[in-house]
């Protein structure tokens, strides 16, 4: 049975090494998934992923074990990639291809059973569409998008970790989603059947 | 149907029914729709031996490269045990022993040979000191007379004046080298 993320944080301050790993290895998915949507380029991500990882072990200590761990874990990522885009001063980085052994985002949405030229070309360009939509966003929005509804979080739990009024995190998100469709309708996206 | 075409077609039919819950102006079905969208596209990939590196770099030590009694703080408190132990049994038996040697006399025999040693060393070096001494004094001597004075004066005066013509030389030599570069 899974440990929950107290345990593993308690065990981890004692120096136990399985629980740093535990950790990693329970929010390396999500946190990757949230610096990805915000900075856009897979290297850069993996470097700001790491990055979080280890401030949140150095500062370990002054962790209150009150305070959900996913959460909190989710404020330093974003505040990490926030830092990076002030530093670099980028608001929008080109997709880059992930490495070559790592699927290629464009490539999960298709392959060679489909039989379908027109549906294969649909799905994949609505992959593509959709992730060059989200990165038309403003990095905060993109932040929430991720938070919102790829990981799921409540408001409240995003305002937490953006250090936004609940009524911000609601603004960004409608204004994201009317962006969203706005973009996408601008490149010929419309419910099937119009 | 193809797991790639089942896939592509579902992710049609989220994108319209987001598109109409939008049209519609129904905020709570819109964010449904856009969130399985959003969840049905393939997500991030973590790359192999990540983990391992954050653990490295946060230096957290891995389990690899620390040795096997390194995780069994037993065997670290029992060898300090056994320490402390024998380390006091040691000094007791040693301070017994001192004791038993002041008793048979043996400390001052040992002492007593120790300042003869010292005694015989620092004769030799007296006799050295004396010899480097006489040589001292002859070469003082030998320095005494008035001729000698005035070669080794004029010796020292030559040898100013070639230094401060190799100077100049090295001198003329440095910015005839800086003319020649421009």
């Amino acid at each position: 049975m899974a440990k929950s993320d107290q345990k593993l944080i308690a065990a981890a301050k004692r120096g136990s090494e399985d629980a740093y790993r535990a950790l990693v290895e329970r929010y390396q998915q999500p946190i990757l998934g949230l610096l990805l949507r915000v900075v856009r380029n897979h290297a850069w991500a993996e470097d700001l992923a790491q990055e979080t990882f280890i401030k949140a072990f150095r500062a370990l200590d002054s962790y209150q074990l009150e305070r959900k761990f996913s959460s909190w874990l989710f404020k330093i990522a974003h505040n990490t990639a926030i830092d990076a885009l002030r530093r670099r001063r980028l608001d929008t980085v080109p997709l880059e291809k992930p490495d070559a052994d790592a699927p290629d985002l464009l490539d999960c949405l298709s392959g060679p059973e489909v039989d379908s030229p027109e549906t294969v070309l649909r799905g994949r360009d609505l992959g593509v569409a959709m992730v060059e939509a989200i990165g038309e966003l403003r990095p905060d929005y993109r932040s929430v998008v991720e938070l919102r509804f790829v990981q799921g979080l409540a408001y409240e739990e995003i305002a937490e970790i953006m250090d936004l009024p609940l009524g911000t995190v609601k603004t960004h998100l409608h204004r994201a989603r009317k962006i969203l469709v706005r973009v996408l309708s601008e490149r010929g996206w419309e419910p099937m059947g119009d | 149907m193809r797991m790639m075409d089942v896939m592509n077609r579902r992710l049609d039919r989220t994108l319209t029914r987001w598109l109409r819950h939008e049209r519609a102006g129904d905020d709570p079905e819109a964010e449904k729709a856009l969130g399985e969208l959003l969840r049905s596209l393939p997500s991030a990939s973590v790359p192999a031996g990540f983990a391992d590196r954050v653990l490295r770099a946060s230096g957290v030590p891995l389990a690899g490269s620390r040795p096997w009694f390194a995780a069994r703080p037993w065997i670290w408190q029992g060898a300090f045990g056994v320490w402390l132990v024998s380390s006091f049994v040691a000094a007791i038996g040693a301070i017994g022993f001192a004791s038993a040697l002041s008793r048979a006399g043996l400390i001052v025999g040992l002492g007593s040979r120790a300042m003869i040693a010292l005694t015989r060393l620092g004769a030799e070096i007296g006799t050295a000191m004396k010899a480097l001494l006489r040589a001292g004094e002859a070469v003082a001597a030998a320095f005494s007379g008035p001729e000698t004075l005035v070669l080794v004066l004029g010796c020292a005066l030559a040898s100013l004046m070639a230094l401060g013509a190799l100077s100049s030389l090295l001198a003329a030599e440095r910015s005839t080298r800086h003319v020649e570069s421009w």
